[in-house]
């Protein structure tokens, strides 16, 4: 969870900001992941991270933002439990995030 | 060609062509937000997004060209929901403050309802940018709005070349920004509107209206500013003009419009205007002209019918008693070819004089002369577009188009930035066309035609003339040679102080990049030797064989909305309507039978030898439609003075102006918003004018008014007019005067309201109503048959600087004024940007004169006058010379102008004076 | 107010020097910028102006630019400049750690200058460096393996 918010950040800081998906998905997707890390997160955050990641892959114009969906996915296909106990049981369970502001 | 399919529709493309413009043409519609078709595509936004089978993921129609067998879907499941995504992105961003009442245009939320999505469901809440955030007053800059298109980016740089707006930062944070992140007019904004004309958000609006609801109604009209002819649609709401937006499909100028065009139309419902017939009461009461001329006493209020009964008393005494010629006629450039139809018939029919003349005479006289000697048509061979799309350099000389024609202007800059055409530009000022030249020829004012036949002698010399166009469509080419060979570089090196290199790098550049097109305005024309200046430009293209092709030919850019027009009509001294000489018979008779009388066969006297004629007592009475001679014509205070001692003097005009202080009869016409009819452009487009809104008051259409006192003078008889085709002055409206003007001038024939309004563009000669008109002058033939090549013969202008007067006086305009200023200082916004005169001096001299920033004032006098305003200190002008205007009364450079005369145009020198300057 | 003037003066005259040894075509715009942020720390709208005129490019142009590239800067900076990768490679290696252990030692936020004019602290993408990070860029000395009890000991050296 801690990775895919810093590698999601690189895309972020990285982004030309020609194209609308990466411009304001990678945006979006960090603002998304900040807040789970920080003990804010929601189910639904989930729903929308999904979809980010889909849409950075098949709408962005270059390669960066076509990218930039992968560590969300991988993270939700591969990590979904330790990213849900952030939102069910607020606690980060390899201990890294804050979990606060 | 190109075949593919596009939702199963088989489809045939140009190989060139992107995706998009395959379905247009399909009439397929693809949703888009970054594109426009008059701009580069960028396909950033993603919502033209379309799966093509076999292709790597989607790809965008405004980016992909097309290809063999290509199968394309535009719609379906999964791209509806991709462009929800990505409109839900750029919604995530947008944000709207909510004041402003008209989001008809507002694209971003057109597409989201055409896909299901309530915009202010998905826009943010928060604002990221200051709302109202440059001080510009036309342009309203709100960032909140912004989707980041680059629209605006594109259309300042492809449209206006201006490169105002640019991109900031990277990725989320990117922002719009002008210039180095200051304030738009410090980023060198021109106000011309383009970037708000193309923003599909609403993030640029227009200022002045930006509390303005939805048009009630829109009407298509042309603009009443200068001779480009733009067309562009009047917003009404209530009865009034509340804004206007551009109108894609419009000739001349497309989305483009400038300044004045946009932004420039809130005269027209100025507290100033005239809504009731004034009259003097000296008039009223039957009593003689005050003793003191300079004042003529009160105004009255009356009834259009004692006004106009008190105009044709006057004018029948003045004719019944000094003869017709002692009555002048002053048509108006602003007016409709309708208007100006009459007022030459008004003149010619009803007073009996040929002393019907316009402003043409202190703008163009010398270019209509100078053409129609040479090559037998006085005017613009070849359609800007035409200019833009092939001509392979371009000479400006004496023209500052893109501050006096800012479309055209705009035109050619992208000429060099889309088409790397070579521009010379040939002026005694630096004027800002100049960042767009390969070259920049400074020769001193008043030296035309010495640089022109240097040219031609170095043309000459390197064998590079068209000999066969010579030959074959030239005449005189002999006596021409000879004088040319008076004029060898080093000479005309000496004369206009542009170096002897500049002048062989000029030829080369013109003549290795063929075609050229030659454009010109007042600072070739306003000269005593204007008609030769002409001469000389005609003359060279002529040896370049320039004309009657693509690209190429002579373009005096005219300076009035339909000064062509009224030159067309017959508001000159010499000639009937489409240039049908008064000294010939044949146009005589055919007159004479049309209007029911006996007509002048000797040439009328010029405003410019009207009104000093008043002090000799040969003017007595004058009819003044729409101009403002004491500002505009030269030596001010000589005019005045004469003004003061005519007789009678009757003006139809919008506002009351410097001039209607010497008036005695004041009738209130209307403005372009308020008229339907023509005007005639700079190309020789004629195009609609339509009324958007009722007349103001009691005002009423000029057209009307004229046939009212024409009907008045004719029933006071005294001269005979009688039963005859075109005799009566009975019209229903302003087309069946535009049927009579195509009966009676050949090359408007063709040309009705009908064929205008169902869409045709036409371009005189227009002979008959299937003719499709004539876009491209003196094609194979000229009009007079053989080119003339007619010697110009420099000579030096009338007044040089001495020592008692020892800087040199050139005058024009500015961007943002019009003429006198009548409609432009009745524009807030536009007075708020450039809200005095100021005198343009170089560095140098300001230095001299002890100019700082505590004495920025200068006091500049001429044999005249004087006129005390500010200094601009700019490099625009060299050493020894300065450059002011006439748009503000109080420091109008015509006092200061001499009225000295071209022999043949009779038009005068404003463009050289000698003045003094001190600082004060 | 002289002295800025001559400031300005010397400013005009060495950025005049740098495109004059540079180029001035379009291609030598980033080289350009380069120079003169090494040179004066930042690109002034001086500057810009100055390069509008010389290089014949819209001042827009040359802001896109200069505000684009994290090497390029529009605002003026510190003495030193601290350059902190906060990427994934470096990040998984301790890197957060010593990053609050420099923010502590400066008392600054990422992008901020401190107010003596000394330090600007600023987190970058990637130095090239992925083996031996944590990896802190001070100026052009490049720290790697860098552990949070060592950031003061780095910061001394800039005493």
């Amino acid at each position: 969870m801690d990775l895919a918010r810093v590698l999601i950040n690189f895309f972020r800081v990285e982004s030309c900001g020609k194209c609308t998906p990466c411009r304001i998905g990678t945006k979006r997707a960090h603002d998304l992941l900040e807040g789970i890390s920080r003990g804010k997160g929601t189910l639904e955050d989930l729903d929308s991270l999904q979809a980010l990641s889909q849409e950075l892959l098949e709408l962005s114009n270059c390669g960066l933002g076509q990218t930039a969906g992968t560590p969300i996915k991988d993270m939700l296909a591969y990590f979904r439990a330790e990213v849900e106990a952030h939102i069910r049981l607020g606690i980060c369970p390899v201990g890294v995030c804050p979990m606060h502001d | 060609m190109t075949k593919l399919t596009i939702n199963g529709i088989e489809i045939e493309a140009e190989s060139n062509w992107t995706i998009l413009k395959a379905a247009e043409h399909a009439d397929i519609t693809i949703p888009t937000l970054c594109y426009h078709k008059d701009l580069s595509p960028t396909g950033a936004c993603r919502m033209c997004l379309v799966s093509v089978k076999g292709a790597k993921g989607l790809v965008t129609a405004c980016t992909t060209p097309v290809s063999e067998g290509m199968e394309i879907q535009t719609e379906n499941e999964a791209l509806t929901s991709s462009r929800q995504s990505v409109l839900k992105l750029l919604l995530s961003v947008y944000h709207d403050k909510g004041y402003k009442p008209d989001e008809t245009d507002n694209e971003l939320f057109q597409w989201a309802r055409h896909y299901g999505l309530d915009p202010y469901a998905f826009m943010s809440s928060k604002a990221r940018y200051e709302v109202d955030s440059d001080p510009n007053p036309f342009i309203f800059v709100d960032m909140n709005k912004c989707i980041l298109c680059t629209r605006c980016v594109r259309a300042c740089s492809e449209i206006q070349g201006r490169f105002v707006w640019g991109v900031s930062e990277r990725g989320f944070d990117s922002r719009i920004v002008a210039g180095m992140d200051e304030d738009m007019l410090d980023a060198r904004c021109e106000s011309c509107g383009a970037c708000v004309a193309y923003c599909p958000t609403g993030a640029l609006s227009l200022k002045p209206t930006i509390n303005i609801g939805p048009a009630e109604k829109k009407v298509t009209t042309t603009c009443n500013y200068c001779g480009v002819g733009c067309q562009f649609d009047l917003n009404v709401i209530d009865d009034k003009v509340v804004r206007v937006t551009s109108n894609p499909a419009a000739p001349a100028n497309g989305m483009h419009l400038c300044v004045k065009g946009r932004f420039g139309f809130s005269f027209v419902h100025h507290s100033d205007r005239l809504t009731k017939p004034l009259v003097r009461e000296y008039l009223l009461k039957g009593e003689a002209r005050p003793a003191n001329k300079a004042d003529r006493g009160n105004w009255v209020e009356t009834s259009w019918d004692t006004a106009l009964d008190i105009v044709a008393d006057k004018l029948v005494a003045a004719r019944d008693t000094f003869g017709p010629d002692s009555v002048g006629v002053l048509s108006s450039a602003k007016c409709t070819n309708e208007e100006n139809y009459l007022m030459n018939k008004f003149g010619r029919q009803v007073i009996g004089t040929n002393n019907v003349d316009h402003c043409a005479r202190l703008c163009h006289s010398s270019t209509v002369a100078g053409l129609a000697t040479a090559l037998g048509s006085g005017a613009m061979t070849n359609p800007m577009n035409d200019i833009y799309e092939n001509a392979n350099s371009i000479l400006v000389i004496g023209s500052n188009t893109t501050e006096q024609h800012p479309v055209f202007g705009a035109k050619m800059r992208q000429a060099v930035l889309n088409r790397n055409v070579q521009l010379v530009v040939a002026d005694p000022r630096r004027i800002e066309l100049c960042e767009f030249a390969v070259m920049h020829i400074q020769q001193k004012p008043g030296t035309d035609i010495a640089l022109i036949n240097g040219l031609v002698n170095i043309i000459l010399e390197k064998g590079y003339e068209d000999k066969s166009f010579i030959e074959e469509r030239t005449e005189n080419f002999d006596d021409f040679v000879e004088n040319i060979k008076k004029y060898p570089p080093e000479k005309v090196s000496q004369i206009t102080g542009v170096p002897v290199s500049q002048l062989y790098q000029a030829v080369e550049i013109m003549v290795k990049n063929a075609p050229l097109a030659v454009f010109w305005a007042m600072g070739i024309t306003q000269h005593t030797v204007g008609v030769h200046n002409v001469f000389a430009l005609a003359d060279l293209q002529m040896v370049l064989g320039n004309f009657g092709i693509p690209g190429s030919g002579v373009n005096p850019l005219r300076g009035q909305n339909n000064v062509q027009g009224a030159c067309d009509m017959g508001c000159l001294v010499n000639v009937y309507p489409g240039y049908q000489a008064v000294t010939v018979e044949a146009a005589q008779q055919k007159f004479e039978a049309a209007w029911g009388t006996t007509l002048s066969n000797k040439v009328g006297r010029t405003v410019t030898e009207l009104i000093p004629d008043v002090i000799e007592g040969k003017t007595k009475a004058l009819y003044i439609l729409g101009e403002n001679p004491a500002m505009t014509d030269p030596d001010s205070n000589h005019v005045r003075h004469c003004l003061e001692e005519l007789d009678f003097m009757v003006l139809q005009d919008i506002f009351p102006t410097e001039t209607s202080a010497y008036a005695d009869v004041l009738l209130p016409g209307v403005t372009f918003a308020e008229k339907t009819g023509t005007y005639t452009n700079t190309e020789r487009k004629v195009q609609m004018v339509r009324q958007a809104i009722s007349e103001r008051g009691d005002a009423r259409q000029d057209w009307e008014i004229t046939a009212v006192i024409a009907k008045k003078v004719i029933a006071r008889g005294g001269r005979e007019i009688n039963e005859a085709p075109y005799s009566s002055w009975d019209y229903a409206d302003s087309g069946e005067i535009m049927a009579e003007v195509a009966a009676l001038t050949p090359s408007y024939g063709g040309i009705s309201h009908q064929r205008l309004n169902a869409g045709e563009v036409l371009c005189w000669p227009c002979p008959d109503p299937t003719h499709p008109g004539t876009p491209i002058l003196h094609i194979g033939k000229f009009t007079r048959g053989k080119g003339n090549l007619i010697p110009a013969i420099h000579v030096d202008p009338s007044e040089l600087p001495d020592k008692d007067y020892p800087m040199m006086l050139t005058t024009g305009r500015v961007i943002y004024h019009w003429h006198s200023g009548e409609q432009t200082r009745r524009v807030k916004e536009l007075l708020e940007i450039y809200g005095e005169a100021l005198i343009e001096i170089s560095p140098e001299d300001a230095a001299v004169i002890g100019l700082n920033e505590e004495i920025n004032k200068v006091k500049v006098t001429s044999r005249r006058g004087e006129i005390i305003a500010h200094a601009w200190v700019t490099n625009r002008v060299p050493e020894g010379l300065i450059y002011g205007n006439f748009h503000f009364p109080e420091s109008n450079i015509n006092y200061l102008t001499k009225a000295a005369l071209d022999p043949i145009a009779k038009i005068p020198e404003y463009k050289v004076s000698a003045v003094k300057i001190v600082a004060v | 107010m002289v002295s800025d003037q001559i400031k300005e003066t010397e400013q005009l005259e060495d950025i005049r020097e740098i495109v004059e040894k540079i180029g001035s075509t379009r291609a030598d715009l980033i080289p350009v910028l380069q120079e003169i942020t090494n040179k004066f720390g930042y690109i002034s709208q001086l500057a810009i102006k100055e390069l509008s005129d010389l290089m014949s490019l819209p001042t827009k142009e040359i802001l896109s630019v200069a505000t684009f590239y994290r090497m390029l800067s529009t605002q003026p900076r510190g003495e030193h400049i601290i350059q902190f990768c906060e990427s994934a490679p470096c990040h998984v290696v301790g890197g957060r750690e010593v990053f609050s252990a420099l923010q502590d030692a400066l008392g600054l936020e990422p992008g901020q200058t401190s107010a003596d004019n000394k330090w600007t602290l600023l987190t970058t993408s990637c130095l090239g460096v992925c083996g031996i990070g944590p990896v802190i860029l001070v100026d052009t000395d490049m720290y790697g393996n860098v552990t949070s009890d060592q950031v003061k000991n780095i910061l001394s050296r800039y005493d």
